[in-house]
């Protein structure tokens, strides 16, 4: 399954718009600009997706700390 | 992907090689009962099928008879070939037959698979059983082929549509991102609690409410399993119910529809009895009498005769008898004798005046001795002379008596020629009389296999054992009892989970107070936040399954509707459901009130193709690929007016389909059977019509001649 496919599914959800006031201008289309977005949780998202397509074979420790690290940095 | 062709070399009833070559759209193959249509659709079958049994009952009987026997070695292999992609791909499953002794061999079955591509280049696969799921993937297949109309209600499980629809559904593919999700949520949730810093009393309570959290959560989720385990057990025990249910009310119209099968058959038997007397009879007339009808004339003829020369003899006799009498009375008159009329008086009359001694014709005395009563003594005995006389020594013109024997046979000839007059038309009435039992006792056969159609299928549909009614009856009313006990459970169960939730939610608020209180405000940011993305993946995974569901249920309604244009037939409904993580899907047909509606066989046929062509259209939408449905005659319960609308359902919503039918044959008064004409009517659509049928050397009962041939039409 296509990654941005993936990844425009789960930014469709309901909470994106509701809890984090996000408009459709803010919400990228793809994941390369997702990465680069300063938007928590719309690059928490782009880093789940991005490197579980990537890699399917990371494991969960260094996924984790590398979008705790982001978040604790950025939020 | 499309199957281009499909070669049958002495399997089962096709001796020799036989080719079938399909095309896009509707492909329809006709035949009889026992000419070979579920022998081609479980050859396709037996190709993926890995379990091996009775290869010897899967060799052409013709073909052990006219090589096998002889010492010929035989080949018996299924080929289909089909396109898929830019590809052309031939799988084969053969053995090798031949004879041992007095028994047969046969080889360990193989697969051979070819591999064609776009560049022409063709080579043999290494691994045959490989590209065979890669043509027909079991778990398509399985929802691809049906025989029978029961096959078609594959649907009825509820786990069959789910499996199916997380098959193509993307939410299988995104149900994988739940566990990261879930698993980054529990990782920020200890880094809150390790981060918190708390004074003594804070620090005890916090404890307290880490380990009832952590208990909760386990006790919770023992209590889900738990239920989830009597869910199933409640849904194990509805189909247990529903089949039961089936049983017994099939068992009601088992032992009806036996009932009148056994009076048709009385009925078939009294109606038998009397046509074979009614041509017995005949056959007698044919025998005996017929032959006298010829000899009508010559009876005519002679009666004529008869008649001619018995008037002749009377005449003759009359006139000898008036020559005798007129002598007699020219005596008389010489005598001075005045004849009175023979009998008058009578002899008693006479007789009764001289003892009266009074003539009662003048009405004077006539005392003995007198003259009267002379006269009256002497004509007494005048009479009873002339009696006698006449009696013994009447003169006869004719000594014998030939021409009454004569008369007679005549007289009876008579009633000859009446009867053979009648016997023209008592036979005719006789053969009218035997056409028209026999055209009742053919209704009555009809009527009894109509019955015995509906028996077979309440019989097939449940496989019952009415002797054990009681059993069933008793087996019955326990899982009711069951079920009863299940539910008890179940709400009973449901009732602790939440109260246990409650809880659970209210110790997490407890926690979450003393985290906001003590820990960095990042790490309860991103607990939050990983916290959101647990939710998005759970409800994104649903919701894609849910559209699935809702596409699913649309497009089958907008099938239905078109294959039962003018008639209300309810309306399809799918509802999803959840066992613990697994989803179901429930098939049903509801009015518009939300009540079950009854269908009758076709638009429960209908009703179930209509769901096969929407799956078939969600796999091609959801898998870019479209795969052919095979169906068996699935048209039992049809009447010929619903065919157009079925054929064109499947022209219009699936790219191939092979539709195997015994409809559309016709047999004459020879038994020599055809295609009827019917077929060819411009609203039944197809792109391609087969006929399988046994070829002439076929004899009845006699297996080793048996030979299924296919026709293109």
């Amino acid at each position: 399954m296509n990654k941005n496919k993936i990844f425009k599914k789960f930014v469709s959800h309901e909470l994106i718009k509701d809890k984090y006031q996000l408009e459709e201008r803010d919400i990228p289309n793809n994941v390369t600009r997702a990465l680069v977005s300063e938007i928590p949780i719309i690059k928490t998202i782009a880093i789940l997706v991005d490197e579980l397509e990537n890699n399917q074979g990371i494991n969960d420790i260094t996924l984790y700390n590398k979008i705790s690290i982001y978040l604790n940095k950025n939020i | 992907m499309r199957i281009k062709q499909v070669v049958i070399t002495n399997y089962q009833s096709y001796y020799g090689k036989n080719v079938f070559d399909f095309v896009e759209g509707v492909n329809i193959i006709h035949g009889a009962n026992g000419h070979g249509k579920t022998k081609f659709f479980e050859a396709i079958e037996w190709i993926f099928d890995d379990y091996e049994s009775n290869l010897e009952g899967l060799i052409s009987q013709k073909a052990v008879h006219n090589e096998i026997k002889e010492g010929i070695n035989v080949q018996v292999s299924v080929r289909m070939t089909v396109s898929q992609g830019n590809e052309t791909k031939t799988i084969e499953k053969s053995f090798i037959a031949h004879k041992n002794n007095e028994s047969i061999s046969i080889s360990r079955p193989s697969l051979i698979g070819i591999r064609e591509e776009e560049t022409g280049e063709r080579y043999q696969v290494d691994f045959p059983k490989e590209l065979r799921s890669e043509i027909f993937d079991e778990r398509i297949r399985r929802y691809s082929m049906f025989k029978g109309e029961t096959d078609l209600k594959v649907f009825e499980s509820k786990d069959a549509l789910s499996t199916l629809i997380e098959m193509f559904s993307d939410a299988t593919y995104l149900k994988n991102y739940i566990p990261k999700a879930e698993y980054f949520v529990g990782r920020a949730e200890n880094a809150v609690t390790a981060a918190g810093k708390k004074n003594a009393r804070e620090e005890k309570q916090y404890a307290i409410l880490s380990e009832e959290i952590i208990n909760l959560r386990r006790e919770i989720s023992d209590k889900e399993k738990e239920r989830n385990q009597h869910e199933i057990n409640i849904d194990k025990i509805q189909s247990s119910i529903l089949k039961y249910e089936n049983i017994i009310e099939n068992a009601e119209s088992y032992q009806t529809l036996s009932e009148r099968i056994r009076i048709k058959e009385e009925e078939i038997s009294k109606l038998q009895v009397r046509v074979r007397e009614c041509e017995n009879y005949t056959q007698d007339l044919f025998d005996k009498n017929w032959i006298l009808v010829n000899y009508k004339p010559v009876f005519e003829e002679y009666k004529t005769k008869i008649a001619n020369v018995s008037k002749t003899k009377r005449r003759l006799e009359n006139e000898f008898q008036q020559k005798i009498g007129e002598k007699k009375a020219i005596e008389n008159l010489k005598n001075g004798i005045i004849p009175l009329p023979i009998g008058a008086p009578t002899r008693s009359h006479m007789e009764e005046m001289i003892e009266a001694e009074l003539c009662k014709v003048c009405n004077r005395e006539a005392p003995k001795g007198s003259e009267a009563y002379e006269f009256m003594n002497n004509r007494l005995q005048e009479y009873i002379e002339a009696v006698e006389k006449d009696m013994f020594e009447k003169k006869q013109l004719f000594k014998h008596n030939y021409i009454n024997s004569l008369t007679k046979i005549s007289d009876s000839n008579d009633e000859n020629i009446s009867n053979l007059i009648k016997m023209e038309s008592k036979i005719s009435e006789n053969f009218e009389f035997v056409e028209s039992r026999k055209a009742d006792i053919n209704k009555k056969i009809e009527e009894r296999e109509k019955d015995e159609a509906e028996r077979a299928k309440v019989i097939g549909g449940s496989k019952i054992d009415v002797g054990s009614a009681a059993t069933i009856l008793r087996d019955f009313k326990g899982l009711n009892t069951n079920i009863k006990d299940e539910n008890t459970s179940l709400r009973s169960l449901t009732n602790i989970i939440n109260s246990k939730k409650e809880k659970l939610a209210d110790f997490q608020n407890q926690k979450n107070n003393l985290d906001i209180a003590n820990v960095a405000g990042y790490l309860m940011k991103t607990q939050e936040l990983l916290n959101d993305v647990l939710t998005i993946t759970v409800e994104t995974t649903e919701k894609e399954f849910n559209n699935l569901v809702i596409d699913l249920e649309k497009q089958a309604n907008e099938i239905f509707q078109s294959t039962n244009e003018g008639a209300y037939t309810g309306k399809i409904k799918l509802y999803k459901s959840k066992r613990g993580n697994q989803n179901q899907v429930e098939f049903k047909v509801l009015d518009n009130f939300n009540n079950p509606f009854a269908l009758n066989g076709a638009q429960e046929v209908l009703a179930h193709t209509s769901l096969l062509l929407a799956i078939s259209k969600m796999v091609k939408n959801e898998a870019n690929e479209s795969y052919p449905l095979i169906l068996d005659a699935p048209l039992s319960t049809f009447d010929s007016n619903k065919y157009p609308a079925f054929f064109n359902s499947f022209k219009e919503n699936t790219d191939q389909c092979i539709i195997l039918v015994k409809d559309f044959i016709k047999e004459d008064e020879n038994k020599k059977i055809s295609i009827d004409s019917s077929f060819y009517q411009a609203d039944i659509v197809k792109d391609k019509s087969l006929w399988v049928k046994l070829d002439e050397n076929s004899i009845e009962n006699q297996i080793e001649t048996t030979n299924s041939v296919v026709i293109e039409l």
